[in-house]
């Protein structure tokens, strides 16, 4: 268990049998009275953020969460299948559970797979992946304004703004965190 | 040589740092040479580089001209250090903060209070039972000044003021700190509404220096705690016993307690979850009439049947925060006397150290105490309240 004092963000816990992480955490004591706990807990699996107060001295289950390196196989229908990498485990997730993750991840990419109760609840890729263009307007040759953008589609079908001298068929690198373009990139080995 | 340069030069022996052209320095000492005084470089090893990537602050330095004429120079130190930097990041912040002192006190002088002081190591530190603190030697750091400072009212002191530090162990927070400046005056022959004009006149003379200054002018809005919990709960609080009515409402909005909370645990998270993030919105906020459960060193009111038993004891919100904490003071030996028992017994069971009673004190309220009123405000916060800082971190220089 643990008690208030420890509190601190990013600290994984359970309540109500549902595993949440704290984002915020302050202590408040009114008036001379007794203290307590102000928190803010996000839902591991939904995002949603509630608030909560604890008495302090109070003491709260630690959400058994555990972070799994994965690899991408597949998609059929909405499910996602992963597979571990040593034990060759294959876990399924959806479209729901992966959130924005859906539109970066292609056949063979890692990820970690957060566990919770040992069913999937989060799924983590690098901050930056590298994409094909497969649909956009033919690229303007010597424009090489990064200021004005069009539509691109690439090859996950995720549809993000590029710059007008990108063309189809060339790669680009996506941050995941804002899903932006980032930079225009050679094709990676082996893909 | 100008008189002025020659009552100084004896302390000019000090070394001086010149600005020599570039971006770096000299450094040296102004020596008298015949009629001139003139800078002798005594380092050897110059010039040293500036880190431009560390802002620091700005010292005058001293130079001479030809003619023997002093002038003042603005140069930075030859190698700030990032703990320098930190500091002078903040120096207008900083700067702020003290001429808001400098102008509590200033009010409270103007008002006829004397300022005092009483001891920080106390022999019989606050009997408060969620107060901690640590001991020194056969001492105790003070949780407030207000026993010393009724000990004085008793003496005669009849309007007495004092700002300084006092220590609550384990506060930690945002806004909670171990060590914070607290500020505490007393009135005798007064009650709480006098206080609270002071309150209202003290916030007005401190606009000026606010970030927005109408909303220290705008005059202070008063509620009761029954008031508020009907407004924000619609919840009528009738007695300080009967938990249900408050489990009920805390199972409504999925605020989990445990079945032996007591009836101030309940209360503490309905108000702290839905009714004080929203006091002293748009001006100071007063909330008086507590429950007389929380009466700590408080007057009880007299009891009304079928109304909340109450208390002469208000509260200061600024914005959603608390900052000041009054009381009708208890100024009766016996009812103090059991009090403070009543206290040490809870103490007890939360497994804390007891206190000796504190005789002197209770001896002064036998002495016979005149009605008083008296006020603890938390001045960090009321300076992040006035500057519009979040937390105490940003503010304060120290860790």
């Amino acid at each position: 268990m643990i008690k208030t004092d420890q509190f601190r963000k990013k600290l994984k816990v359970e309540l109500d049998g549902d595993p949440y992480m704290m984002v915020d955490v302050d202590f408040v004591r009114p008036g001379k009275g007794q203290g307590f706990v102000r928190t803010k807990l996000k839902h591991m699996i939904t995002g949603s953020v509630v608030e909560r107060t604890f008495k302090s001295g109070e003491a709260v289950k630690p959400a058994e969460v555990r972070d799994e390196e994965m690899q991408f196989l597949y998609e059929n229908g909405g499910e996602y299948t992963f597979m571990d990498n040593k034990t060759y485990e294959q876990v399924t997730m959806n479209t729901d559970q992966l959130g924005d993750t859906v539109n970066y991840i292609y056949e063979g990419i890692n990820a970690t797979i957060s566990f919770f109760n040992d069913l999937p609840i989060g799924c983590e890729i690098a901050n930056f992946v590298e994409l094909e263009i497969v649909e956009c307007e033919p690229g303007i040759k010597g424009n090489t304004a990064t200021n004005t953008m069009k539509p691109a589609v690439v090859s996950t079908g995720y549809r993000v703004n590029v710059p007008l001298f990108v063309n189809q068929g060339e790669w680009i690198r996506i941050d995941t965190r804002t899903g932006d373009y980032s930079e225009r990139c050679k094709r990676p080995e082996g893909r | 040589m100008p008189r002025h340069i020659d009552s100084f030069k004896g302390r000019i022996s000090i070394a001086a740092f010149l600005v020599s052209g570039g971006p770096c320095l000299i450094a040296g000492s102004v020596v008298q040479d015949g009629p001139d005084l003139v800078l002798r470089d005594v380092s050897g090893s110059l010039p040293l580089p500036i880190d431009p990537g560390i802002p620091a602050p700005c010292w005058c330095a001293l130079s001479v001209d030809a003619e023997g004429r002093m002038e003042v120079r603005y140069h930075q130190p030859i190698r700030p250090s990032e703990e320098v930097a930190r500091l002078h990041r903040r120096f207008d912040l900083l700067k702020r903060r003290h001429e808001i002192h400098q102008t509590i006190r200033d009010f409270f002088l103007k008002k006829g209070f004397l300022e005092t002081d009483t001891p920080v190591a106390v022999a019989n530190p606050g009997m408060e039972p969620f107060l901690d603190t640590w001991s020194v030697g056969d001492r105790w750091l003070r949780t407030s000044p207000e026993l010393h400072m009724k000990r004085l009212m008793a003496a005669g002191f009849d309007k007495i003021f004092q700002m300084g530090p006092c220590f609550r162990k384990g506060d930690r927070g945002t806004l909670h700190r171990e060590e914070f400046h607290m500020l505490e005056w007393y009135r005798v022959f007064a009650d709480l509404n006098m206080l609270t004009e002071d309150l209202e006149a003290l916030l007005t003379a401190l606009a000026p220096l606010a970030e927005t200054p109408a909303y220290f002018t705008a005059g202070i809005e008063r509620r009761t705690v029954v008031e508020v919990f009907r407004e924000y709960l619609n919840l009528e609080l009738t007695d300080h016993q009967y938990r249900e009515p408050l489990q009920k409402a805390l199972k409504q909005r999925g605020i989990p307690h445990a079945t032996d909370d007591d009836w101030d645990t309940l209360y503490f998270l309905l108000f702290l979850n839905f009714i004080e993030p929203h006091l002293g919105k748009d001006r100071p906020f007063l909330l008086t009439d507590y429950p007389a459960s929380q009466s700590a060193l408080a007057k009880k009111a007299p009891i009304v049947p079928g109304k909340l038993p109450t208390c002469y004891r208000f509260e200061l919100y600024l914005r959603g925060t608390e900052l000041a904490n009054a009381f009708y003071e208890v100024t009766d030996e016996a009812e103090q006397r059991t009090r403070f028992r009543a206290d040490n017994e809870t103490r007890k069971t939360l497994n804390k150290p007891t206190y000796p009673l504190d005789e002197q004190f209770l001896a002064a309220l036998a002495s016979g105490l005149p009605p008083s009123a008296g006020i603890a405000l938390g001045v960090d916060r009321l300076v992040l309240a006035l500057l519009e800082v979040e937390t105490l971190d940003e503010l304060l220089p120290f860790s």
